[in-house]
This record gives C-alpha cells, sequence and structure tokens, in this order.
C-alpha cells in the first residue's frame, strides 16, 4: 500500500516545522566553533616579543594569583583584563610566552585582542 | 465508525499525502547525509594535513574537528534528515573553513585567509543537496558570526589589504546576500519540485487503490489493504469476507437515471462505512458488488452486521426527491486470511453471492462445500456450451407445421439442439438457460438461422417445397445492429423466412429502434410470428401495433381445449380476434386427432406437435419429406 513508507520509515515523524529544540544545539554548536576559531586565530603572533600579550589564567584565579604568575615570569603588566583571571602583559622576550605558560597561563592571545580587553593598571 | 477507505490507515487520505511527501523528501535527505559527513571528514583531512605540511599545531586543530566529526557522525547516524542533523552537518562543514583559518593565519601572516572562507560559498552549494533553505541561511549565519566577531577583534585578517576596507565589507555583503537568497531560492525550488513529484506520485497511487465515486477502495486497494493488516499484526487468522450486490439497480439505472445510480452506490457506501467495525476493509469490487474484509470475525458477528443492512436495503432510499427501492444479495465466507487463502476466501464469498442472487434475492446465504459443488458444476457446462459453440455443435431440429384443414406440409420450424459429442442430442432446457446468463443468445440464434437456412437451400435443390422456415429470434437480437447484415448474409432461397419472437418479453414496452427493426425485416419480405401466445406479456393492444404475420398459440391453451368448455372459449375469442386482425394462427403442441379436428372446426390455420412430427434433425427431415413425397396421404408440394 502506499502508506507503507508511513507506517515503516523513521523518517515519517521529522517535522519539517522550525522547533526550538532543532535549532538550539546546532546554534550553540555554532556559537563554540566560533569561539574556538576566533581563539586559535587570536594565539596567532602572541609569542612575538616585544608585543602585548593577553594571558589568560585558570578562571579560578583571583587577581593577586595571576599578578604573582605574570611577574614570577618575568613579565611586564600592562593592564588588567576585564576579570581577574586576564592580565595585558608585554613579552620581554621570545622564551617569555614559556615562561609564562611553566607559571599558571592557559592561553595566550596576540596584540589584536590584548588591545581590546582590559584596563590600564593605572 | 469505520474509515471509508481503510481503518488500517488510522489517518485520512490528505494526511496520508502529506506524510508521503514528507517521508520521500526526509528520505532524500538522509540520504544526503552521509556523503555531506564524508565532506566534512574530506575537509577536516585536508585542514590537518595543510596544518602538518606548515608546521602549524596540531593539537588545536585535531581536538576540536574531531569532537564536532564525532559528535556530527553520532547524530547522522542516530536521526539522519531531521531538521537538527542538517543543521548540525551545515555547523560541521563550516567549521572546516573556520580552524582552516587558523592554518592560513599563521602562513604568511594571513594572506590567504580570504581564499579559505571562499569555502562557504562551497558549503553552501554543498548544503543545497538538502534542498532546506534554513541550512543555507544558517551558513551564511556562520559566515556573518565569524566575520563580525574578527572585524571587532582583528579587522586586518577579516579585511586583508588595509587600503579599501569598505570595499571588501561591500563585496562581502553582495556576494553573501546574493549566495544566501539565491541558494535559499533553489533549495525552495528544490524542494517544491520534490513534493510535487511526489504528490503527484501519490495522487496517482491513490488513485490506483481507490475508486473515486464511492471513495472506497478497489480491487487493487482491497489486497493492499489485506497486505496491510497482515503486517499490522491484526487478527487474519479468521477472516470474514462479505460480498455484497445490488439488486434492481441495473433498472434503477435504466429507469431513473445513472445519476440516480450513482448517488445510490454512494449511499450504499456510506452505509457500509457506518456499520463496518474498525480495522475491517470496505470495497467497491466494480458495478454494484461491494465486499467486506473482517479480520478475526465469526459467523455471529458478520451476520450482527450483514442484516441491519439488508434491513437498510428493503427501506425504500429518496434520492433527488425520487423513491428508490432496491435489494441487495449478500455471501458470506468465512475461513483462514493467511495470504494464500484469501483468493478462495473471495471466491467462496462470490459463490455464496450467486447462491443467494439465485435464491429468493435479497438475503444472505453463508459458504458450504455443496455450493461450490453445484458453482463448479454450472460452470464446466458454461465452459462446455462456450465450446460447443464455437466447434458448431448446436444444431437445428426440424418440427413440421400443416395446414389445418388440408394437413399439408405448410412449414417447418427450426428448433435448437445441442449435438453433444457425450451426452448426445440435448433439448433446449440443457443449455438454454446457460446461454441466455452467458449472453450468448445471439451466437446460438445466429449460428441456427444460418445452419437452417442453408439446409432448407439443399433441400429446395433436392426438389423439396419447404414453404415456410420459422427461426426463434431472441428478442435481445432486435436491438442487435449486426442482424441486417446477417440477414443479408443468408444464403437465398424460396422458403419464406420467419422470425418467432417469443412472448415472454413485454412487448408493449418496444421501443421505436425495435419496432424499426421489424418494419426492416418485413421489408426484406421476412414474416414475424409471436411465439407461446397466451403465457406471455403482449396486450391486444401491443398485437395491433406490431401486427406479426402469424401467432403461435401455445400448448397451455391447446391441451385442454378438448374437454374443458371455458378453454374452448377463451381460444374461441382468440381466434375470432385474431383472425379479425388477419393474423395467421398455429396451434403448437397438437399431439390427438380431435384437437386437431377440433382447432381445424374453430379456424386455427396451421397445426404443429407430435402429432405430425417430433423435431428431427436434417437427414431424418429429409427423409420424411421424401416419404411424404411417395405418400399421397400427406404429400408435400414438391
Amino acid at each position: 500500500m502506499n502508506c507503507d513508507t508511513a507506517r515503516h520509515s523513521p523518517l515519517l515523524a521529522d517535522e519539517d516545522a522550525p522547533s526550538v529544540a532543532a535549532w538550539l544545539l546546532p546554534l550553540i554548536g555554532l556559537q563554540a566553533v566560533v569561539l574556538c576559531s576566533v581563539l586559535l586565530v587570536m594565539t596567532v603572533g602572541a609569542r612575538a616579543p616585544n608585543t602585548p600579550v593577553l594571558a589568560l589564567f585558570p578562571p579560578t584565579w583571583d587577581a593577586r594569583r595571576s599578578f604573582a604568575a605574570a611577574a614570577q615570569a618575568g613579565a611586564d603588566v600592562v593592564r588588567f583584563g576585564p576579570a581577574d583571571w586576564l592580565l595585558v602583559v608585554n613579552a620581554p622576550d621570545p622564551d617569555f610566552a614559556d615562561r609564562l605558560q611553566a607559571n599558571g597561563a592557559v592561553l595566550l592571545l596576540n596584540a589584536a585582542v590584548a588591545q581590546i580587553c582590559g584596563r590600564r593598571t593605572g | 465508525m469505520a474509515f471509508a477507505v481503510l481503518q488500517v490507515f488510522d489517518a485520512p487520505i490528505g494526511r496520508l499525502h502529506a506524510a508521503l511527501q514528507t517521508g520521500t523528501l526526509n528520505d532524500l535527505r538522509a540520504m544526503m547525509c552521509f556523503p555531506i559527513l564524508v565532506y566534512y571528514w574530506i575537509c577536516a583531512a585536508i585542514v590537518l594535513i595543510c596544518a602538518l605540511l606548515l608546521s602549524v599545531p596540531l593539537l588545536p586543530l585535531v581536538m576540536p574537528l574531531m569532537i564536532i566529526g564525532l559528535l556530527t557522525s553520532y547524530t547522522v547516524q542516530r536521526r539522519p534528515g531531521r531538521l537538527q542533523t542538517r543543521l548540525t552537518l551545515t555547523i560541521a562543514i563550516n567549521a572546516t573553513w573556520m580552524f582552516g583559518l587558523f592554518v592560513a593565519a599563521q602562513y604568511l601572516g594571513g594572506a590567504f585567509m580570504v581564499e579559505v572562507h571562499m569555502f562557504y560559498f562551497i558549503n553552501t552549494a554543498v548544503i543545497l543537496a538538502f534542498a532546506c533553505w534554513r541550512s543555507v541561511v544558517l551558513t551564511t549565519a556562520a559566515a556573518l558570526l565569524h566575520h563580525l566577531v574578527f572585524s571587532m577583534l582583528q579587522p586586518g585578517l577579516v579585511w586583508p589589504g588595509g587600503n579599501y576596507p569598505w570595499i571588501h565589507l561591500f563585496n562581502h555583503a553582495v556576494l553573501g546576500v546574493l549566495n544566501c537568497f539565491g541558494g535559499c531560492l533553489i533549495a525552495v525550488s528544490l524542494k517544491s519540485v520534490i513534493t510535487r513529484s511526489q504528490t503527484d506520485a501519490a495522487n496517482m497511487r491513490q488513485i490506483s487503490i481507490n475508486e473515486p465515486l464511492t471513495n472506497l477502495l478497489n480491487r487493487r486497494g482491497f489486497f493492499g489493504g489485506l497486505e496491510q493488516l497482515y503486517r499490522t499484526g491484526h487478527d487474519t487468522a479468521r477472516l470474514a469476507i462479505i460480498a455484497i450486490d445490488l439488486d434492481g439497480f441495473k433498472q434503477i439505472n435504466d429507469t431513473a437515471g445513472h445519476a440516480v445510480g450513482d448517488q445510490l452506490l454512494q449511499k450504499v457506501a456510506q452505509r457500509l462505512v457506518e456499520l463496518a467495525p474498525e480495522h475491517s476493509i470496505v470495497a467497491r469490487m466494480g458495478g454494484d458488488e461491494f465486499v467486506l474484509a473482517l479480520p478475526g470475525w465469526d459467523k455471529a458477528q458478520a451476520l450482527a452486521l450483514v442484516e441491519p443492512f439488508l434491513e437498510w436495503t428493503r427501506q425504500p432510499c429518496t434520492i433527488d426527491g425520487r423513491e428508490v427501492r432496491f435489494g441487495a444479495s449478500i455471501g458470506v465466507a468465512l475461513g483462514s486470511g493467511a495470504p494464500g487463502d484469501v483468493d478462495a476466501l473471495l471466491v467462496d464469498a462470490d459463490i455464496a453471492l450467486y447462491a443467494a442472487k439465485n435464491h429468493n434475492k435479497n438475503c444472505v446465504k453463508f459458504f458450504n462445500t455443496e455450493m461450490r459443488a453445484e458453482t463448479l458444476s454450472a460452470k464446466a457446462l458454461e465452459d462446455d456450451v462456450r465450446r460447443g459453440l464455437e466447434a458448431g455443435e448446436f444444431v437445428p431440429a426440424y418440427q413440421t407445421q400443416h395446414n389445418a384443414q388440408t394437413g399439408r406440409l405448410a412449414g417447418v420450424e427450426a428448433l435448437a439442439r445441442w449435438q453433444h459429442p457425450e451426452r448426445g442430442m440435448l433439448g433446449p432446457d440443457a443449455f438454454m438457460p446457460v446461454i441466455d446468463a452467458m449472453g450468448r443468445m445471439a451466437d446460438l440464434d445466429n449460428a441456427i438461422l444460418q445452419r437452417a437456412c442453408a439446409d432448407v437451400r439443399r433441400l429446395e435443390q433436392a426438389g423439396f417445397d419447404i414453404r415456410e422456415l420459422s427461426v426463434n429470434v431472441s428478442f435481445s437480437r432486435l436491438h442487435d445492429p449486426n442482424l441486417k447484415a446477417e440477414i443479408d448474409a443468408l444464403p437465398a432461397m424460396r422458403a419464406r423466412l420467419v422470425f418467432e419472437i417469443v412472448e415472454t418479453v413485454i412487448l408493449d414496452e418496444m421501443s421505436t429502434e425495435q419496432n424499426m427493426m421489424l418494419d426492416a425485416m418485413r421489408e426484406k419480405g421476412i414474416g414475424v410470428a409471436i411465439d407461446d401466445f397466451g403465457t406471455g406479456h403482449a396486450s391486444i393492444v401491443a398485437l395491433t401495433q406490431i401486427l406479426p404475420d402469424k401467432l403461435k398459440i401455445d400448448r397451455q391453451m391447446i391441451v385442454s381445449v378438448t374437454e374443458c368448455e371455458m378453454n374452448r372459449s377463451v381460444l374461441q375469442s382468440v381466434l375470432t380476434m385474431v383472425n379479425g386482425l388477419n393474423i395467421e394462427t398455429v396451434a403448437e403442441g397438437v399431439e390427438f386427432e380431435e384437437e386437431a379436428a377440433l382447432l381445424a372446426a374453430m379456424g386455427v390455420d396451421q397445426l404443429q406437435g407430435f402429432l405430425f412430427s417430433r423435431p428431427m434433425p436434417f437427414d431424418a427431415f429429409a427423409d420424411y419429406l421424401a416419404t411424404c413425397r411417395s405418400s399421397t396421404s400427406a404429400a408435400p408440394q414438391s
């Protein structure tokens, strides 16, 4: 009968009308992908010496701990970021990035981000 | 209430169509999910290979691409073709160029970033395979969002060159909008074409299983419905098949018109649907024949359905202000509903229906094995008759007609006999009802007519004078346009040809067309006789209108004429009337000398019966004529 497809295809229940559930996960996925991609691209050039770098520390860290870690790595803190765990620092030499990451920095973003983020220390 | 087409569908036809369309479109989308997933993995592999070749760190690329790929693959496997899956795939394939930007950004300071995000356009084309405009829009949304973020964070990467950023922006905006709208247009058109094509196919399929007048299933749909019952796990171990045929439907069509007949069929269909239970099948197999299939039903249940229906058919039905009366003959067969047994069950129901028709009509008969034996026997006889007609086994037997006053041969009547190869010579009772039911009376009439004319011609060539050859012609043949041509093709003979029309038909209701046919026959010199007069329906008015050349008085009026004064008076009155109309009379079935003498005295013109001769085959008739010629007592005019 012509209802074979209707009765046996698992696709039949598919709704072509938009639903929140159908859109929600892909949209969250899109934002995650864009964010991930942007972060990745923003890491390019973050290791160049004498350029401002945005250092991302673990979000649980307070400003004191982040500052101490940066200072210990030999960095000049240029500005505080919008959060305690974000710091804009100047890279004094090419090995600075490795030292900063060894002291707890999760990610280093390049100067373009560093210019946008943060506030001057004073 | 039962659904008009098929209960097991559990959905009106419109919904069924929608389901079919969606199902087929989704089938296409589900199918396209897999190549697009492959496309994702190929793109991801290209990004990783480029990263490897350009010494770009692999880990930040491998991790997200693997996670995205695995999640998308899982979604595709679980729910291929669904909207969420399509959108997820859309995001996934766009993620490849987004991560490709990371590789490009590290190569020559991002010089090839524009080329990388040209993949957005390629992805739009790929996503069209879903015929889904939402996927196209999401592709554009992904690109715009990505560009927006980069425009804020690092415009130099998005608008390389730096000198003409607004030209780049305009370029992107125009191309992006055109691409998005074009893609949406193509996706919507593609979906529309697929949907329309599927709708047409579904409509064709629906038409092929439905009959439009009553919206019931047709024969094909009936069997499809049974298959559906099997698949949906209904109790088909027992199945009741009810075959219904309307009584008097043809008369309603003929007298009230086909429009009324059609409305009656619709009312019957509607009533059956009302009475039929859920998960039953109601079908119109053709004409005025309906069939119900009731899975899991026994005899009592079937009777409980049939009796109210029969009762309903006995009530007058008003259609277009006209009161229509009809009935229904019903045959019921109960048995196994296994796929191989349904055909036999349908045949059994038809046999029971046939038995109900042959009984008093307007009744219900349940099938039993005796019915099958009778039907098989009747069918065998039909086949035998058909074969006999083709083999020319139906031959004329001749019975003489004599002048009542002189006893001399006045003519001969050709009577149909069946020279059966096994059963010998058979009289009309053995085959006439079957031939009539088969609608082959014209073939029999024509075979006897041709053969009798040829025989008479041979006898005339041998020197005999037959004077008149009477041949029975069924009333229905007066409608036959081929009759004139058949008469023209008859061999020439001196004897006058007379067509005997049986009076059992209602001669009062002869149409103009039939009267014209009689006139045409008279113009060709063919006489018209009314056969078996006195037992049928001809009125005096009909006699004056038809004005036959001869009237053959049935034996029932002759048989007691010598003993019963009243019968004699009736016959005398008839003869007086007929003689007044100048119509010749022939008394049939004369067996005794006293009868012959009395009939002659009463004014009957010719006599026919066993007193003179029994119906005889051609050779015997030729011998009879030869004997008569040599005899002086009953010498034929030779």
